[in-house]
């Protein structure tokens, strides 16, 4: 009988390129993220908002294509994604609109974007705080806790490629449940409308989907990311992740009801919520009637994720803590 | 000693200095080392971890320079293609099985999923963990936890191989086949540094030590050079007896003492110190004492194990009281 060697054997094997090492890194925290039941939960109920607005698509169009608008207007579930203000405007236009004779489908692109900025705003919104909320915190702060930090740095990588690895992590997850959806609802919608051509009306949507679906991912990403890297108790990084969301939000419900003159405050700047809405509304082509100003809540989302960068840089980058 | 030149140097440290906030973690340290296997030798506390931490870059120096293969450690990816690191400290992500892990590092090599995977399942083998490879990091015992630690360290094949604390936690068996392999590796003209506390484990491996305690380079050289240190050192003997006067008395009389001196245990009970060279002499008379001039001895042990007596003295010879 031969008997084999099992000793140490040299291996030559064929390098990949330095650029793609990031993805390795993408690659098991999406795996390790997705054993957590809580983020399945969430991924797969994601689309379901996507699913009902489609329908509300499908009755838009079924009221074109037979030119009944009041059928439209008065169907429940078609309305009860838009809100008092917004329901009785879409009314209004579409009812003074019609009686001179104009068709429904005039309305199709603003119809879309609002269906979509409610899809954002609402559901999607909401389930952000959660995927991020459990695959962020513990990214960089178990790394650091285990010191597996250093195993990685051990590895021919470059702290960008561990940063965008990272990143890549938690924007998989955000982007399964903001552009996945954002982009089955439009193609749904061109599926469902009678003519293919809808395509040259409605270019602009999947590009307008893409930069809200930017707006959700980046700055929230680097804040997620830069709690993690600020301490080693995943937990602290949630519970701090969560806090920024609760925080602002009660400042924006306080000062919203004291101040109301169609400008943004500081403390409603706190409101990470509503300043990505208000971004994202503008990118959807669907300002906001009360408080038209995009200049501020722009101006807070780049300083956020700035700073968050730059802390999460710093704190890689720094020598191991002893 | 160690004869090494700057020219195709596997280490170097000139005037490397750490200092943790206020606490020394190496003392200025000159170093060159040339390709070849190393010994770190060290008691717990010595500044081990602290050199190579240096010298895989996740350390900085607050003085000097470090050089590995000829460049700077630090932020280097290139130069980490040719390291390979066991560390000290677990870094495992546990709920994933240690083939995927070994799996993962070497992906971070850019070498491709299959093949990393066949090369990770090889190794794996080869660390004596073809059986339980496949389960998660979490049940994994202690010493299985350091096989895979080493698995992932040899699996890129590095030029250098960095083992902080290798064999620790392995059991006898273990510990015979992990020395097997870096064993054989180093016939293979791997370079190696291996730190440990244990005399016997580096010798195993290797005949050229490195000394180091209180964060300083003591001496360097072979096992040989060692042993006679050792063999040339008073051994520090401690007893508990009923007559410590009469006993010290008798040890100087027959000169078998370097220095005896009397002190108290924490327990409030007179000691009797002796350090001696003649500990076979020693112990034949201590019996016949003990018969002839009734002395009861409660408790007899050495200070400490004899490296560290090395330690000590080494350190007296650096302070010029030896």
């Amino acid at each position: 009988m031969p008997i084999h060697s099992l000793g140490y054997r040299k291996w030559s094997g064929a390098l990949g390129s330095a650029r793609s090492r990031w993805t390795v890194i993408a690659g098991i925290g999406i795996r390790r993220a997705w054993q957590s039941m809580w983020l399945r939960r969430i991924v797969f109920f994601a689309w379901v908002p996507g699913v009902l607005m489609a329908v509300a698509i499908y009755m838009f169009e079924q009221a074109a294509s037979e030119g009944n608008a009041s059928a439209f207007m008065t169907n429940g579930l078609v309305m009860m994604f838009l809100e008092g203000g917004e329901r009785q405007s879409m009314q209004q236009n579409i009812a003074v609109a019609t009686a001179a004779g104009q068709d429904l489908v005039a309305y199709r692109h603003e119809f879309w974007c609002k269906l979509l900025q409610v899809l954002y705003q609402r559901s999607q919104a909401i389930m952000l705080i959660g995927v991020v909320g459990i695959t962020a915190p513990p990214l960089i702060s178990q790394d650091m806790r285990s010191r597996a930090f250093l195993l990685y740095f051990s590895r021919p990588i470059s702290r960008t490629q561990y940063i965008c690895g990272k990143a890549a992590t938690v924007a998989c997850y955000v982007l399964s449940i903001s552009l996945l959806p954002g982009t089955m609802l439009y193609c749904t919608g061109v599926l469902l409308s009678p003519d293919i051509s809808i395509v040259l009306e409605t270019w602009d949507i999947p590009l307008r989907i893409l930069a809200a679906t930017a707006v959700m991912v980046i700055p929230t990403t680097c804040l997620g990311l830069m709690l993690s890297s600020l301490t080693t108790e995943t937990r602290f990084a949630s519970f701090a992740w969560f806090a920024v969301w609760i925080f602002g939000l009660v400042a924006y419900l306080v000062t919203s009801s004291f101040v109301n003159d169609g400008t943004h405050t500081p403390l409603e700047m706190l409101s990470l919520f509503h300043v990505i809405a208000d971004v994202q509304g503008w990118l959807l082509d669907v300002r906001s009637e009360t408080k038209p100003d995009i200049a501020a809540p722009l101006a807070v989302l780049t300083m956020s994720t700035v700073v968050s960068l730059t802390i999460l840089y710093k704190r890689v980058s720094a020598p191991m803590a002893v | 000693m160690i004869d090494s030149s700057p020219t195709k140097s596997l280490i170097q440290f000139a005037s490397v200095t750490k200092l943790y906030g206020k606490v020394l973690g190496v003392n200025d340290i000159n170093l060159t080392l040339p390709q070849g296997a190393f010994g770190l030798l060290g008691p717990n506390g010595a500044g081990k971890s602290t050199l190579l931490n240096l010298l895989t870059g996740q350390l900085l120096p607050t003085r000097g320079t470090v050089r590995v293969l000829g460049r700077n450690p630090r932020n280097n990816p290139e130069l980490m293609k040719r390291i390979g690191y066991c560390p000290g400290f677990e870094g495992l992500y546990t709920s994933i099985s240690g083939l995927n892990w070994v799996t993962f590092l070497l992906e971070m090599h850019g070498v491709g999923r299959l093949q990393a995977r066949e090369r990770a399942a090889d190794c794996m083998a080869l660390v004596g963990m073809a059986e339980g490879m496949t389960r998660p990091i979490s049940d994994y015992s202690r010493g299985m936890r350091q096989r895979t630690k080493i698995a992932q360290a040899i699996a890129h094949d590095p030029d250098l191989l960095i083992l902080d604390e290798p064999l620790s936690g392995l059991d006898p068996i273990g510990r015979a086949e992990m020395t097997d392999v870096l064993r054989r590796r180093v016939a293979d003209g791997g370079s190696l540094i291996l730190a440990s506390h244990v005399l016997h484990e580096i010798e195993a491996v290797t005949d050229s030590f490195l000394l180091i305690s209180g964060g300083r380079l003591l001496a360097s050289g072979t096992a040989e050079e060692v042993h006679e240190l050792l063999f040339d050192l008073p051994v520090e003997i401690q007893i508990r007896c009923n007559d410590p006067q009469r006993l010290s008395g008798l040890i100087m009389e027959h000169g078998l003492a370097d220095s005896v001196s009397l002190g108290r245990s924490q327990s409030g009970d007179e000691l009797l110190r002796v350090a001696t060279r003649q500990t076979a002499e020693f112990s034949a008379q201590l019996p016949n004492w003990i018969a002839r001039y009734n002395l009861r001895v409660d408790e007899m042990q050495t200070a400490d194990d004899s490296l560290q007596t090395l330690f000590n003295s080494l350190m007296k010879i650096h302070r010029g009281e030896l």
